[in-house]
């Protein structure tokens, strides 16, 4: 096998390998995370189903979910459209509050609610904190990768290690 | 006249799809959907409206439940000395933080109104029994009128 013929191998590797975990991404945070232990809830059961999300979320955060500050179902009268959103109390280990946005959809394609838009409020890499000059250009950038990298890696721990009791 | 060749089989075809296309873009223009469909126009137009109205409706809430965040933050700060970050979370971060979600707030509450208004209009267009009027010049709308009668 001539060198030439390597490298193009290793490439066409590569790029197949990052093809993978690209598509393992998208399908985990587009397909399964979101309907993830939702199957069982009803339409109506939007309260327990936000529960249970608010629960998971908290706990995959080092929080403890207290409970919804408020939460409200909204639904259309034409069509199959239902929407439930909330500001989830949660205690954290030292005992300051903690509040997350908590936003679950109906599917009426899969017929169950999904995970939308769902994060701890006001944390410190929330640009309501940034001034004109911190942080950086560059320190924008990277705080706006890692709160999503973040939020990926919190979905994956709390798949991982799910709440209990 | 010959018989059934394979260039006339392919024209027949061509033709064909043609007209369907014409036809599926049709139904998709108003003038052609509140005329002929119009059941089906209303309930997508009321149906995208209430859409946006609920879209709305969250996006105020999100924002009012950033500021109390961004309050009981303040609140901790002051009375515990709890700040998760003291590069980014300060008194000053945090006043300045709360000064600019009630600035937001004017324009996501300006935004349920406007939401509102917009499904009342589709409501109102459906009960008139709005028909988009093929090459219509738009009238000024009447005094005080909902709408114009014209366009959604």
């Amino acid at each position: 096998m001539s060198l030439r013929r390597g490298i193009g191998l290793s490439a066409a590797g590569l790029a197949c390998l990052a093809a993978l975990v690209a598509g393992l991404l998208i399908w985990f945070g587009a397909w399964y995370f979101p309907a993830w232990k939702l199957e069982g809830f009803s339409k109506d059961q939007y309260r327990e189903a936000a529960v249970f999300a608010a629960r998971g979320l908290a706990h995959a955060e080092g929080l403890v979910f207290e409970d919804f500050d408020f939460l409200k179902y909204r639904q259309v009268q034409r069509g199959g459209e239902a929407y439930v959103w909330g500001s989830a109390r949660c205690r954290a280990a030292d005992g300051g509050t903690e509040f997350a946005w908590i936003y679950l959809e109906w599917s009426t394609k899969r017929g169950q609610w999904l995970r939308n838009y769902s994060l701890v409020l006001a944390t410190a890499d929330d640009e309501y904190f940034y001034t004109r000059t911190h942080p950086s250009q560059w320190g924008r950038a990277r705080m706006a990768i890692d709160r999503l990298l973040h939020q990926l890696e919190r979905n994956v721990r709390e798949v991982l290690h799910p709440f209990s009791g | 006249m010959t018989g059934f060749t394979f260039e006339r089989a392919l024209k027949v075809l061509v033709f064909a799809a043609l007209v369907l296309t014409m036809w599926k873009g049709l139904a998709r223009t108003p003038e052609f959907a509140s005329h002929i469909t119009p059941q089906r126009f209303f309930t997508g137009l009321v149906n995208d409206a209430e859409n946006s109205l609920i879209m709305k409706e969250r996006h105020l809430d999100f924002n009012d439940a950033s500021a109390k965040a961004v309050r009981v933050r303040l609140e901790e700060l002051t009375s515990m000395g709890r700040t998760p970050d003291p590069a980014m979370i300060n008194e000053e971060s945090l006043r300045r933080a709360v000064n600019r979600r009630l600035a937001v707030r004017e324009r996501d509450a300006d935004y349920v109104v406007m939401a509102r208004e917009r499904l009342d209009r589709m409501r109102a267009l459906e009960r008139q029994g709005w028909r988009m009027p093929l090459g219509a010049t738009v009238p000024p709308p009447a005094e005080g009128a909902l709408t114009t009668g014209v366009a959604p």
